[in-house]
């Protein structure tokens, strides 16, 4: 085995050295190949660090020449390098040997806020637009703005920051300036008292309103935008805008402007005067629309006011009752009215006398005075004179009279013209003499009145009294003229006083009393006095008037009456008394001759026979009914409105009363219905009225099955009752005759005839109606009306 | 039991006297009647303190003094005015009667015209006063 194995190791190791030596040589040859690189290599690199060192050189070229200030600073802040622009900016050159700390140069202001940057520039790496304030060597405040980055070292540490430095000084002066020129523009705009809108070629592309547009309109922009023109424009206006509008847009005219209306907002009217400008493209197409809107609602209504003022001041003085005549200096009339016209009987219109000469016209119508040649001299030195007359005093041929007044006019000291005004005062100056005549008449009309006037100054003294007021005093007018009026019905003179009534406690003067005296002619006069204070022009009380009416006469026809009705209040009450004495003195014998005949029945009976008897009987009925009699008279002569008292009656139950208190057969049956109402009555006299209703109406039956019903009906003022029967009926021409007293038609034992009389006396003092309603045979129903 | 009544009648009509003692001769009545024609006579009658009436019977239609006077001067006088007076008469006069209850009646009976009517109504006034217990004055 060992003889094997070194067999193959010799072999195996010759091969492998074999290889190794194939392999070194192969290494060396790649050894050569590198050399011949790296010698490549060197001459490449030598290469291009030449090139880097110009490259160098170029770049520095660049950066000294850039146009932005470059400055590159370390972590502190001082400057290692900076570029000449930078210095221009800073002031400072910088070189090796001045040191330069741009931290130094930050306003104090600023250096918070550049520290704070800092530290951010640092956190992120670049800064863009740091802006602040920095000092310059000179002192000059300048405004710069830097963009920085991070500066490294080849270990990549920090190691400081670059940046590009701009001067903003200018440009933030220039922005600054623009600023203020547009709010000056936007001041101006916007406190113009004109509203000034710009729009693009439709009109309402609204680009511009200016806030007294919006003011005067009332709605904002944006509200404005969704309007057009037209619909914020009066609609009486429309036509006239939307022409003029049509005329801008066809190129017609390039400028318009007119007086218009606006509805504002609220509703209200804008008088406003529009001015509207286009601008015009190369094209000659509108490009923009400027209106100018001024606001002249105030000035328009002034106007109106003026023109109204001035409307009015004219027609016053056309209506004027005086005549006005109003000439320049020129003697050229300005202005005349028609009373002026009237009173010179001018047959022209006032409006034809303008600018025609005055003195012309004085002069044609001079002959209506009544001294025409002292008119004119008058005006010429009135007008001469220039002052001022009031009141003249002109007579007419026809017996008017004139007043006329002279006022000149001048302005600024300067004479301008003169004003007449000419008053008819005919009537006034007449005035007092038909107040005299007036006077006259009425003093007669006064003085022969029935009625007593007289006037009484303030201390009760007759200032007049008219002749029947001198008659009731009996005096004589001069006796009582200028005295005392209490002289006249002294107290011991007056019989009676009775104060009728006083209007006004505080002014004694007003009232009215009546009262008797004795005059100055022994006679009784009875007078009724009427008194009101008398007034003179300013209100005063001076005095007052009496009226006065004799009522002598009137009074003792009342205390006639009076005395009558006393008597025959007295009468009556003795006519009762009589009435009733009468009765008891008529009854009394009847009473007797009862006795009588009762006794001689009694005591004699047997002795008088049958017969005998039967005449005892007949004295005795007869007697019944004459005391039946006595006694209805008496009934009938009490019912006397005067003694009786009313109170409410049920008449139901007093007729069921009645009912239950007559007699009556069997075979009459009385109905009575069960609603008949409450009046306001005596009870007695309803019960002796339907008492004497119901007996009648049962007495008078002659059927075999009688029936009465009593009924009512209501009506609006009163009722009426009804009393039927089914008896023997009243003929016709009785009816009225009923009612009278003694008037019996019945043959009824019981009948007095004064039965109705008495029904009909309670219907009168009630004031109602009794009537009836009868057929012979069939029956009889009585109707009585009560008021309720 | 009837008492037997001192009874003054007060009457000016001879056959209404001759009505009333013939009624009570009828019923047999043991009362005392005593007449007057007119109011003095009955004040003359009743001056006697002694022998005063129980009861009187007033007409008021009478000549002189008639009834109302009559009942006046007994209702002032101290001892007359006990009496108790009840008043016959025709007249149904409501003032009469209303006069009367205010002066101070007993009663006060309207005599009726038939005589059989007048005597039932009178038998009744007495038989009620000889049943009331009657005082001595």
């Amino acid at each position: 085995m060992k003889k094997f194995m070194s067999d193959i190791g010799i072999e195996e190791l010759k091969h492998s050295l074999q290889e190794k030596l194939k392999t070194l040589e192969t290494s060396e040859a790649k050894i050569i190949a590198l050399e011949k690189t790296i010698h490549k290599l060197t001459r490449e690199n030598e290469e291009l660090q030449k090139r880097c060192l110009q490259k160098e050189a170029e770049l520095k070229d660049v950066f000294e020449n850039v146009n932005d200030a470059f400055v590159s600073i370390d972590l502190k802040g001082n400057v290692f390098k900076m570029n000449d622009i930078a210095s221009d900016i800073f002031g400072y050159k910088y070189d090796e040997k001045n040191s330069l700390n741009l931290m130094k140069l930050v306003h104090p202001d600023d250096f918070e806020y550049t520290q704070k940057v800092f530290g951010k520039l640092v956190e992120e790496g670049s800064y863009s637009k740091y802006r602040s304030r920095i000092i310059t060597k000179s002192g000059i405040v300048k405004k710069i703005e830097v963009n920085s980055s991070l500066l490294f070292d080849s270990n990549k540490k920090i190691i400081g920051a670059q940046g590009i430095v701009r001067d903003i000084t200018q440009e933030i002066a220039v922005q600054k300036l623009l600023e203020a020129q547009k709010n000056q523009l936007d001041i101006i705009f916007n406190n113009s008292p004109i509203g000034i809108t710009l729009s693009e070629e439709k009109e309402n592309d609204f680009v511009f309103v200016n806030n007294s547009l919006t003011t005067m309109l009332g709605y904002s922009l944006a509200e404005l935008k969704k309007l057009k023109v037209t619909d914020f424009t009066h609609p009486e206006d429309r036509k006239k805008s939307n022409e003029l509008k049509e005329k801008l847009y066809n190129g017609e005219i390039d400028k318009f402007s007119l007086e218009k209306r606006y509805i504002q907002k609220s509703g209200n009217v804008l008088w406003a005067k529009t001015t509207v400008k286009a601008i015009r493209d190369e094209k000659s197409n509108i490009k923009f629309q400027v209106a100018t809107v001024e606001d002249i609602t105030e000035n328009k209504l002034s106007k109106e006011k003026l023109i109204e003022s001035e409307n009015r001041l004219t027609s016053l003085i056309s209506k004027l009752y005086s005549g006005v005549l109003l000439e320049n200096e020129k003697r050229e009339i300005v202005i005349s009215n028609e009373k002026f016209c009237d009173l010179f009987s001018i047959n022209i219109p006032p409006s034809s006398l303008k600018e025609k000469d005055s003195t012309k016209l004085f002069e044609e119508s001079k002959m209506i005075f009544e001294n025409p040649d002292y008119y004119i001299l008058r005006i010429k030195k009135l007008i001469k004179d220039k002052k001022v007359v009031l009141g003249d005093e002109l007579r007419l041929t026809d017996g008017r009279i004139l007043e006329r007044d002279y006022v000149p006019i001048s302005k600024d000291k300067e004479y301008k013209g003169h004003l007449w005004t000419y008053r008819d005062v005919t009537l006034s100056r007449n005035y007092r003499k038909s107040l005299e005549a007036h006077k006259k008449r009425y003093s007669n009309i006064i003085a022969n009145l029935q009625l007593g006037l007289v006037e009484l100054d303030n201390r009760n003294f007759i200032l007049s009294a008219n002749k029947s007021f001198v008659k009731m005093t009996g005096f004589e007018e001069d006796q009582i003229i200028e005295k005392d009026i209490r002289n006249l019905f002294k107290k011991d003179k007056i019989k009676e006083f009775i104060q009728k009534r006083s209007i006004n406690r505080k002014n004694r003067r007003s009232g009215s009393y009546e009262f008797k005296f004795i005059n100055n002619l022994n006679e009784e006069k009875s007078l009724l006095v009427s008194t009101a204070p008398n007034f003179n022009i300013r209100g005063e009380v001076i005095g007052s008037i009496g009226i006065i009416l004799d009522i002598t006469h009137i009074k003792s026809l009342e205390s006639q009456k009076e005395v009558l009705l006393k008597k025959l209040e007295q009468r009556n009450v003795e006519l009762e008394e009589y009435a009733h004495v009468v009765s008891h003195d008529l009854k009394s014998p009847l009473r007797s001759i009862s006795a009588l005949t009762s006794w001689l029945k009694e005591d004699y009976g047997d002795s008088l026979g049958d017969g005998g008897l039967k005449n005892v009987d007949l004295i005795q009925e007869v007697v019944e009914k004459m005391e039946r009699l006595i006694n209805d008279i008496l009934n009938y002569s009490s019912i006397n409105n005067d003694s009786d008292t009313t109170e409410e009656v049920n008449t139901y139950e007093v007729i069921t009363g009645i009912k239950n208190l007559i007699y009556t057969p069997k075979h009459v049956k009385i109905k009575i219905n069960k609603n008949l109402p409450i009046i306001k009555a005596n009870k007695v006299r309803i019960q002796q009225l339907f008492q004497n209703l119901m007996s009648n109406a049962v007495n008078y039956i002659d059927k075999k099955e009688g029936l009465v019903t009593v009924n009512f009906k209501e009506k609006k003022k009163g009722y009426v009752f009804s009393i039927k029967d089914n008896g023997i009926g009243i003929p016709e021409e009785y009816h009225a005759k009923i009612f009278e007293v003694f008037q019996s038609l019945g043959t009824h034992k019981d009948s007095t005839g004064i039965g109705l009389s008495i029904v009909k006396k309670i219907v009168d003092m009630y004031n109602g109606k009794i009537w009836l309603e009868s057929e012979k045979g069939k029956g009889t129903t009585f109707f009585i009306e009560f008021k309720k | 039991m009837q008492k037997k009544l001192t009874i003054l009648l007060i009457e000016d009509d001879q056959i209404e006297v001759m009505k009333f003692n013939r009624i009570l001769s009828k019923i047999d009545s043991k009362h005392r009647v005593i007449e007057a024609n007119n109011g003095e006579e009955a004040l003359s009658i009743l001056e006697n303190k002694d022998d005063l009436p129980n009861l009187i019977l007033l007409d008021l239609n009478m000549p002189k003094i008639n009834g109302i006077e009559f009942l006046k001067i007994l209702k002032n006088d101290e001892i007359l005015k006990y009496l108790p007076t009840v008043v016959l008469t025709t007249s149904n006069n409501q003032k009469d009667m209303l006069e009367c209850y205010k002066i101070g009646i007993a009663g006060y009976m309207v005599k009726p015209l038939k005589y059989e009517d007048y005597q039932s109504k009178l038998i009744k006034v007495l038989s009620y006063w000889s049943a009331n217990e009657l005082i001595t004055v």
